[in-house]
């Protein structure tokens, strides 16, 4: 017949079989309780210990730490704690897997209890001891594992940099070569193939650029830019770029920015750009018929904090609702078909997703499928740090001019209509050129808007009399389709290309008003601009020859007598002995390379007071790259490829300008 | 906030109740460390807690490189208290807890923890035995070691949106170590304090 402990029995059994060590000392730390676990690891039995002074019993322990420790619960009646990470052990045990585990003591964490008698007095504290070795192990292991994957981490950062400029360089060669082919006399068939090359290369960049954008967030390396900026200008050109494949399938596309969206913000342009980009040009991608409207709002949903949103619109196919939050992540496409027919790398929505995110905002869809869908960006807004020091847009308040717009894309009508009526203007609208000549025969409009296709394809009597008319006809033409000029085509005194861009829009309204003839006078000036480098020689320290022909070719379109060094001793020389406009360097030369070359032509032309405008050529592109330049004494720098329009801008911000202050 | 849950009575009975409860703290903790020391005045108010990483600041925290831990406490009243430690100081106020080293030399953070372990057990018995509450609590645990404390405190994930918050400061001797409690109370805690409250209130 079994018997039951009593409930003290019970207790006692407890306190001394429970697996932690429990140690009971009073206030002059004699041992009171001494439990079966202690026993177990210290190897002294309780009835050796108790009644003993804890110190006299275990002269290992730490004496002054633990006579602090259990006075200071003595005196604030509260409990205390260490844990194995501050102090390893009280007690040292060995640890109890004695053939598999590599760790030899054991760890603890300990508790200091103070024991309350019947009068609310503290007299004793009761240390409890626990196993805390396998927590200790764990958390080792995870030290070296995370140890381990930042040092991937930064292998893997380094191996991005190098890739970074290893393959851009021979890809920008191609390029450039490939445009430089265009130019040449083809047969109809060698140019087809040269463009479908130079296609391909362009793909390739653009994959390429996706990847490494991709892995440099991923590895966290993304930095982005905090600058001034235009964002009409940068709106505008992101637009630009996708322009020519919407017309190509038909689709309007238009921009359209709220008036109460400020002109100039602080961030990354170039982000911004590629993130409103990629969307626009999803929405190209995947509509087959319509149009895309980008649109740029304040966004007021949170009063403390204003935001811009920026929407792309299409009328595309439309998301069906289950496959809308795959969207943005890696790799995926709605329809593994649409891979097949469209292409791409399923990266584009992941990384917008990123940078939105890394820029503090958000991406996001609403969809209806059959109708379209509207990608949208938030985005906080930051007002510029300085003020403008560009010069100011002319006049833009044209009260008083009437605009008559005849278009047949409606898309294209509402945001011209819309803009215009900002600046002023009083507009009529026409949807075909029947409908609208006789509105501009009775009205006295000061300019005609005409879609060039419309203008092109009507009645001769029709052009005509559009021609007679007293206003000023502004053609407006898609980007990226040859104007074909037909026989008796309509005789427009200015172009406009679509996605019309806020500056000529402008001045040609602000001919129109004049009453002057814009067309004539802009030709004249772009034909000057061609070769204003006459007589001005620039030096390209470059030694890759295929990148270095390129570069001189470029730089000679503008009437500039180009010399070339290979390495950063020749640009020295180079530069000693002739005052060049400006100098075109390399990053990466043998000898010396061109951050070495700087700093020495800085140094040496500092005593005789001359600066040579320095512009760094680099197939790096990585953040932190721009600041190392600078320091090094360069005034500017180009990405390989290099696109004439960006050189044509630096060497007119550096030489043009300096020529022309000089003269003046 | 404050006016909507506590009226003025017990508004006051509670600020008296932490007033005694620290002025307790205060002797028990000048006898471990024996010096004096001093607890302000603790200021009692309602904070939003996405301004978590304000409280630094809004406590007119100022030093840029300190310490923090933080500690919960369970039982009759749920909470957790976040000390902030100054920079100066720390070496005194480690030898007098024992220690040979720095209150907070990024190897050994024990002196660091069981300071705080004792700041934060005698200030909160002591308001407990003002309103008769038991407390029991969790091991303490490190926040940040000699980095900003607001950026530190502004990284942890919190559970709750709103807290009653009691702000103590600790002044060692002539000033040469500083510490802060910020002791919180979440939205659910409230009612049982203010049970407690009242209760201290009637037995007046």
């Amino acid at each position: 017949m079994t018997e039951p402990l009593t409930r003290s029995g019970l207790l006692a059994f407890i306190v001394d079989r429970v697996n932690v060590g429990l140690l009971v000392v009073d206030a002059d730390f004699t041992i009171v309780v001494f439990n079966h676990f202690l026993e177990a690891h210290s190897g002294r039995r309780s009835e050796e210990v108790v009644g003993k002074n804890v110190f006299d019993a275990f002269p290992e322990l730490p004496g002054p730490w633990l006579t602090r420790k259990i006075r200071n619960v003595l005196l604030l009646k509260n409990y205390a704690f260490t844990s194995w990470q501050q102090r390893p052990y009280l007690f040292r045990f060995a640890h109890h897997r004695t053939i598999t585990s590599s760790v030899d003591y054991m760890r603890q964490d300990c508790t200091f209890i103070p024991v309350v008698d019947g009068e609310g007095a503290v007299s004793q504290v009761c240390v409890v001891v626990a196993d805390a070795t396998d927590t200790s192990i764990a958390h080792t292991e995870l030290s070296r594992a995370r140890k381990e994957a930042e040092a991937a981490n930064h292998a893997k950062s380094e191996f991005l940099a190098t890739m970074s400029h290893e393959i851009r360089t021979p890809l920008s060669g191609v390029i450039g070569m490939n445009r430089f082919l265009l130019e040449t006399e083809l047969t109809s068939e060698q140019r087809e193939l040269a463009q479908a090359t130079g296609n391909c290369a362009a793909s390739l960049l653009l994959l390429l650029n996706d990847i490494l954008d991709f892995s440099k967030i991923a590895a966290g390396m993304m930095e982005l830019e905090a600058v001034d900026f235009d964002l009409r200008t940068a709106m505008e050109d992101a637009v630009d770029l996708v322009a020519a494949a919407a017309h190509q399938k038909g689709i309007e596309i238009a921009l359209v920015m709220a008036d109460d969206v400020p002109a100039r913000m602080n961030g990354d342009s170039g982000r911004l750009r590629q993130i409103v980009l990629n969307l626009a040009s999803n929405a190209v991608k995947f509509t087959a018929q319509g149009s895309v409207l980008i649109e740029v709002t304040r966004d007021e949903a949170l009063p403390t904090e204003p935001r811009l949103r920026f929407s792309v619109r299409d009328t595309g196919m439309g998301i069906p609702a289950d496959r809308r939050d795959r969207l943005f992540k890696s790799f995926s496409q709605v329809d593994a078909s649409t891979t097949r027919t469209h292409g791409g790398t399923g990266l584009g929505l992941a990384i917008c997703k990123r940078l939105a995110e890394l820029m503090h905002g958000n991406v996001g869809i609403d969809s209806e499928v059959g109708v379209g869908s509207v990608f949208w960006l938030t985005l906080p807004l930051r007002l510029p740090t300085t003020s403008s020091d560009a010069l100011p847009l002319p006049a833009t308040d044209f009260s008083g001019l009437r605009a008559l717009v005849i278009d047949s894309h409606p898309v294209s009508r509402r945001t011209l209509r819309a803009r215009l009526e900002t600046l002023g203007v009083t507009v009529d609208e026409a949807d075909a050129l029947d409908a609208g000549l006789p509105r501009l025969v009775e009205g006295n409009f000061g300019v005609c808007l005409v879609d060039r296709e419309l203008a092109e394809q009507a009645a001769p009597e029709l052009r005509l009399a559009l021609e007679r008319s007293k206003a000023k006809i502004v053609s407006l033409g898609m980007l990226g389709r040859r104007p074909m000029p037909a026989a008796g085509a309509v005789q427009a005194t200015a172009s406009l290309n679509k996605p019309i861009r806020e500056a000529p829009l402008i001045a040609c309204l602000a001919e129109a008003a004049k009453g002057g003839d814009a067309a004539r006078r802009s030709q004249a000036d772009r034909q000057s601009d061609a070769g204003w480098g006459t007589g001005m020689r620039i030096l390209v320290a470059e030694d890759n020859p295929v990148n270095q022909r390129i570069a001189v070719r470029l730089v000679e379109r503008f009437g500039f007598q180009v010399d070339v060094a290979v390495n950063g001793l020749e640009a020295l020389a180079a530069t000693a002995a002739c005052q060049y406009a400006a100098v075109l360097m390399d990053g990466e030369m043998p000898a010396m390379d061109g951050l070495e070359a700087t700093r020495q032509i800085r140094q040496r032309d500092q005593s005789l007071g001359l600066r040579v405008p320095i512009i760094a050529m680099t197939a790096s592109g990585m953040s932190g790259d721009r600041e190392r330049f600078l320091a090094a004494g360069m005034d500017e720098y180009v990405t390989k490829p290099i696109s004439s329009e960006r050189l044509g801008e630096i060497l007119t911000r550096f030489v043009r300008r300096a020529e022309a202050a000089h003269q003046a | 906030m404050m006016a909507d849950v506590f009226e003025p009575d017990q508004r006051d009975a509670l600020q008296e109740v932490v007033n005694v409860g620290m002025g307790t703290a205060a002797a028990a903790l000048g006898a471990v460390l024996e010096s004096f020391v001093s607890l302000s005045v603790p200021r009692i108010e309602f904070v939003r807690l996405e301004q978590l990483g304000d409280l630094a600041a809004l406590s007119g925290w100022k030093d840029d490189a300190g310490c923090a831990t933080r500690q919960a406490f369970y039982d009759q009243l749920e909470g957790e208290v976040i000390v902030l430690f100054g920079s100066e100081g720390q070496a005194q106020l480690s030898h007098k807890l024992g220690y040979d080293g720095d209150l907070s030399s990024t190897g050994d953070q024990e002196p660091l923890l069981d300071f705080s372990n004792v700041l934060v057990g005698a200030c909160m018995n002591g308001v407990g035995q003002q309103l008769h509450l038991d407390l029991s609590f969790s091991p303490p645990s490190v926040l940040c070691v000699n980095k900003p404390v607001a950026t530190a405190i502004a990284s942890v994930t919190l559970a709750v949106s709103y807290a009653l918050l009691i702000n103590v400061q600790f002044v060692l001797q002539d000033g040469s170590f500083k510490s802060q409690l910020l002791i919180l109370l979440p939205e659910a805690s409230i009612p049982v304090l203010k049970g407690a409250v009242e209760r201290f209130v009637e037995s007046l």
